[in-house]
């Protein structure tokens, strides 16, 4: 698709199901009381922090500030003027606490949390050497929606098996994401979920740090031997499958090897529990060509039976008394809730992992292990605080809110729902590619030679399709529209089971996380620093002159400032020039014009490209790029 | 989010949170806290990539009279003694201005790895991104303040980018030279008119609002910059319809062609590093009609720029280099086909005082091996960095501390540089 031609209305329908969020179910006992109660030892101790470095709390954010920051922060995304009238019409006294629980079971809260999650994870649709990535995405949604306490999300992608596309294995993404990488999958595994940075001991004894490399090599060995297996064992006769399509076209064979790859991908192993120091070995320890046994670098010894080491790694990463483990999650969800961790970098603990106020981050790390690992819960306390409802700063002081800027998500959502109003639960079926793998699993050569050909055949058709939609789209004759998209997704279906492309039927704004995994180079959400998912974390908020090209003549023209659009339809129906001014600045800046605003803006009348021009200066406003 | 490790980068505040991270450096480089500071230089990096892998025995080192060479025959250059393939004539006629490296060599036989191993001059890993060559310029020269960034790069969406060094290195990307760079033309609803007073009631409601904080600022800076860009005579340097009908013609009518004319014009305007890339090089199949085909536009454009540069006195500071992830395979495949061969390929090279006619390095009979003067990537990017005067000495680091130079290890190639 070319990539100048990136009219938010038309992009990305991906076929991915919210399941419906169910209520909040609390766990461990942590009722309103205990969450309460939670909130307020945090308080006393960020209270306490405040005073003894002599600086005074910032006073009350005002309900609009804290109205925007919950919804952003929770939700991903800025609310409807509906939405955010619930809040503002509500006068029960703990009608903030009331908006932080109602945001946590929402459905928008699920797409918030994915991105996330998919920015920590590095989730990508398609993985490297088109392994299917969108099953673990479609996981990771299912264990968002169903709340899974966060030990187990963990485990469960620690000690995933089996074939990549069985329906509820999804977790093999998390191993298949480093496919063939075993050494960099540990590296980058200690740096995600226990704040170690281990990645330099893989080749050498740690510069600064304490770990050396027969530790890093030590550990590994839990894990050994469990990888990608690109076995086609189930096909009877690799060798016979690839004599018959020596002398296919290039699309065939191509297409083979697509089927193959999604069809028999698979992690196995179970962890041997011993590896082989490599040749290149110079340090202490041992020497090249002997075998390490596999052992831990801090905390305690996890129990093993030879063999079947992978699944005692898992236990020891997880266990409640790792001294990382929880220490580290309850740095994220901080930094999530506050913008700066009480550890930074967020994810480097180095050696003493304590951070700038010990008994703080201690007692979110209790708080995590209390809750069951329930991260709902943990996200309720921390913004039931009354250090999370104070105005924002400026600068990095943990306890305090920061105003930071919004991220790429954060802002393509907030423009999407001015295009769609709500758009959260835009269901459609998310099993498409466990579907294809239940059917196929047990093709022979010629089937599958057959089957490749018949996709083929179909993404031909579909292309075509596409340029006549195209053509319709653009010149006409409209009344061919439905029927040509109908025939694209029947197509889709045969086309493409493996795999969501852009262009489906419909047309309308989907959320980032209902967009590919990243959204594709070129794409506004890239412009606006979404990560590359190469790296965890790799997002950027950093400023640039394409975003600020992008936002000035690109998006808003193309698709907000549109007169069929949800915002647009409400201003359109305001009863007077006063009330659209009012709500247009609702529904941007989630607030109130100043007085000052309205004496720039003038009383109007204004006709219809001057209420662009103003919608446009809202969007374009800085205000509009930070968290309030 | 909070500061990622790439924004405290970009903003050079390692030390903002009073983190103290020791520096630690390999035994031969410059110990001490110091991160290399830009350094004026006057010589800019024109990389234009054949992505797929480009057959070294149909392009540059061709073996007349082997079985190896296929149906494509070898022709006399310009340079006594040294033939190329005869689907490059025009570069032939021009090889007495450019050097030739026959003897690259490479481990990474994977397209991902290899493009990422030719890009950056190191291993691709799960843990760290590296900077591609232009990331490292734009980190290492001394840049006159304009509106143009020090590093574009055309026609690639997957390209590694700047890695570790973040948003200020980060390559400005232009997918199609021919629309110009995305975003920058207003709508076709807003003319020069509306667009003043949209502005105008911007700063209007900005300056009645809440007083700036620092990021709020930079935020506003970006958007400043690009309005400036956007009136501003730079802007125009990716606009080529203003080049003459006659000169778009000569370099060619494909996007590689016009994306080759383009970075010309970006040089122009003050940009350092301009990455152009070819594709469909990969010819497992149908390979003389693809390869053929490759050559003929390459043929075409690599000829142009090196004329025009020449005409306008911008050759010698301009360093043009042509380089692929590896080469192919000189014994056909099955279906008449070459194969992925990082063993021994071929890069060429011209201008900034590169010495012309030069040949560096052989393959063996076949074109299988190498067989004298090994060339490997690394080395490669240390003479690209000894040419434009890169400071090799004094290491970046990323933001896990670990310290880098560009072209790694490498050593530069005497002869050329």
């Amino acid at each position: 698709m070319p990539l100048r031609v990136w009219p938010v209305a038309v992009l990305v329908v991906v076929l991915i199901s919210w399941p419906e969020a169910p209520p909040v179910a609390l766990r461990s006992g942590l009722d309103v009381a205990a969450i309460t109660q939670w909130s307020t030892r945090l308080d006393a101790l960020v209270d306490a922090r405040l005073a003894r470095l002599g600086r005074a709390a910032p006073p009350v954010a005002s309900d609009d500030v804290f109205l925007r920051r919950a919804w952003l922060d929770l939700a991903g995304r800025g609310p409807t003027r509906a939405e955010a009238e619930v809040f503002l019409t509500d006068s029960a006294p703990q009608r903030r606490a009331r908006l932080i629980d109602g945001l946590v079971s929402s459905p928008a809260y699920l797409s918030r949390q994915f991105n996330w999650w998919a920015d920590l994870l590095r989730v990508q649709s398609r993985l490297q050497d088109r392994l299917p990535g969108q099953p673990w995405a479609v996981w990771l949604k299912e264990q968002l929606a169903a709340n899974t306490p966060y030990d187990r999300l963990v485990t469960a992608m620690l000690t995933a098996t089996g074939p990549a596309l069985a329906p509820g294995n999804g977790a093999t993404g998390w191993r298949l994401r480093d496919a063939g990488m075993p050494l960099d999958h540990l590296a980058i595994t200690m740096r995600t979920f226990l704040g170690t940075d281990f990645g330099c001991a893989q080749c050498h004894d740690h510069p600064y740090e304490k770990w050396t490399r027969l530790e890093f090599y030590q550990l590994a060995a839990y894990d050994h031997g469990v990888d990608l297996n690109k076995s086609t064992k189930g096909l009877g006769n690799g060798k016979q499958l690839k004599e018959k399509v020596a002398n296919e076209p290039p699309e065939v064979r191509n297409m083979v090897r697509e089927l193959t790859r999604g069809l028999y991908s698979s992690v196995s192993g179970n962890g041997a529990g011993k590896i082989t120091l490599p040749v290149d070995w110079k340090q202490d320890g041992g020497a090249p060509g002997d075998s390490a046994t596999a052992a831990v670098p801090f905390g305690t010894s996890p129990a093993t039976t030879s063999k079947h080491t992978a699944a005692a790694f898992a236990a020891w990463v997880t266990a409640p008394d790792n001294p990382r483990f929880a220490r580290l999650i309850a740095n994220r969800m901080w930094q999530q809730a506050f913008g700066t961790g009480l550890i930074e970098p967020i994810d480097r603990f180095g050696d003493d992992a304590q951070g700038s106020e010990p008994a703080l981050l201690s007692a979110v790390a209790e708080l995590v292990v209390a809750s069951g690992f329930d991260l709902q819960v943990v996200q309720r306390v921390l913004r039931r605080t009354n250090a999370y409802g104070r105005a924002a700063v400026d600068d990095s002081e943990p306890v305090l809110p920061r105003r930071r800027a919004l991220t790429a998500e954060q802002v393509w959502d907030s423009l999407a729902v001015m295009v769609e109003g709500a758009p959260e639960g835009q269901a459609a079926t998310s099993t498409a590619a466990t579907d294809f793998y239940a059917q196929h699993q047990k093709l022979d050569a010629d089937e599958l030679l057959d089957l490749a050909k018949t996709m083929v055949d179909a993404r031909s058709d579909q292309r075509q399709v596409r340029k006549q939609l195209d053509q319709a789209r653009r010149k006409g004759p409209k009344a061919d529209i439905p029927a040509l998209e109908t025939r694209l997704a029947k197509l889709e279906a045969t086309a493409d089971p493996l795999d969501l492309r852009p262009d489906g039927p419909g047309g309308a704004v989907r959320r980032a996380s209902d967009l590919p995994q990243p959204a594709p180079p070129g794409h506004p959400m890239r412009v606006l620093g979404q990560s590359d998912r190469l790296l965890p974390d790799n997002g950027s908020t950093a400023p640039t002159v394409p975003q600020a090209l992008l936002l000035l003549n690109g998006l808003v023209d193309n698709a907000v400032l549109r007169a069929d659009v949800a915002m647009a339809k409400d201003l359109d129906a305001a009863p007077s020039e006063a009330e659209r001014v009012r709500r247009a600045f609702r529904w941007i800046l989630v607030r109130e014009p100043t007085a000052a605003e309205l004496g720039v803006l003038g009383p109007g009348p204004r006709d219809r490209r001057a209420w662009a021009d103003v919608v446009w200066a809202l969007i374009n406003h800085t205000e509009f790029r930070f968290l309030p | 989010m909070s500061i990622s490790r790439r924004d405290l980068l970009a903003l050079g505040c390692r030390s903002a949170l009073g983190l103290g991270l020791t520096a630690w450096f390999a035994d031969d480089l410059v110990a001490g806290d110091a991160e290399p500071s830009p350094v004026a230089t006057t010589t800019n990096l024109i990389y234009l990539h054949m992505a797929g892998g480009m057959s070294h025995l149909d392009t540059l080192d061709p073996k007349p009279g082997q079985d190896v060479m296929g149906g494509v025959q070898a022709l006399a250059s310009k340079v006594d003694g040294v033939q190329l393939s005869a689907l490059l004539p025009e570069l032939a006629a021009r090889l007495d201005r450019c050097a030739l490296i026959r003897s690259m060599t490479s481990t990474q036989g994977a397209h991902e790895q290899g493009d990422y191993f030719m890009r950056t001059g190191y291993q691709m890993r799960g843990t760290i991104r590296h900077p591609t060559l232009g990331a490292w310029i734009s980190r290492l020269v001394a840049t006159t303040p304009g509106n143009l960034p020090a590093y574009v790069v055309i026609g690639d969406g997957a390209h590694p980018g700047s890695g570790f060094m973040g948003q200020a290195q980060a390559p400005l990307p232009v997918d199609d030279p021919t629309a110009g760079l995305q975003y920058s033309s207003r709508n076709k609803n807003v003319d020069a008119a509306r667009a003043g007073h949209r502005i105008d009631l911007l700063t209007a409601l900005e300056s009645v609002g809440a007083p700036a904080a620092t990021a709020a600022a930079a935020m506003a800076t970006a958007r400043s910059d690009a309005l400036k860009l956007m009136d501003s005579k730079d802007l125009l340097a990716f606009d080529l319809k203003l080049e003459k009908e006659a000169t778009r013609e000569r370099y060619g009518e494909d996007r590689f062609a016009q994306g080759c004319l383009m970075a010309r014009r970006l040089v122009e305007h003050g940009v350092r590093a301009v990455d152009v890339t070819l594709g469909g090089w990969d010819t497992h199949d149908d390979h003389l009609d693809r390869v053929t085909d490759r050559c003929a536009i390459l043929d075409r454009a690599l000829p142009a720029l090196l004329d025009d540069l020449r005409e306008r006195g911008m050759d010698k500071t301009t360093l043009v280099v042509l380089g692929s992830e590896f080469g192919r395979t000189p014994v056909f495949n099955v279906r008449q086909g070459r194969d992925h061969f990082p063993k021994v390929f071929s890069v060429v090279m011209s201008g900034a005082g590169v010495p012309g006619g030069m040949v560096v390095g052989a393959s063996d009979e076949r074109a299988m091996t190498v067989a004298a003067r090994q060339v490997t990537i690394p080395d490669l990017h240390a003479t690209i960095a000894a040419r434009l005067g890169l400071a090799r000495t004094i290491p970046v680091h990323s933001p896990e501390g670990r310290p880098f130079v560009v072209g790694d290890k490498g050593v530069a190639v005497s002869e050329l540089v």
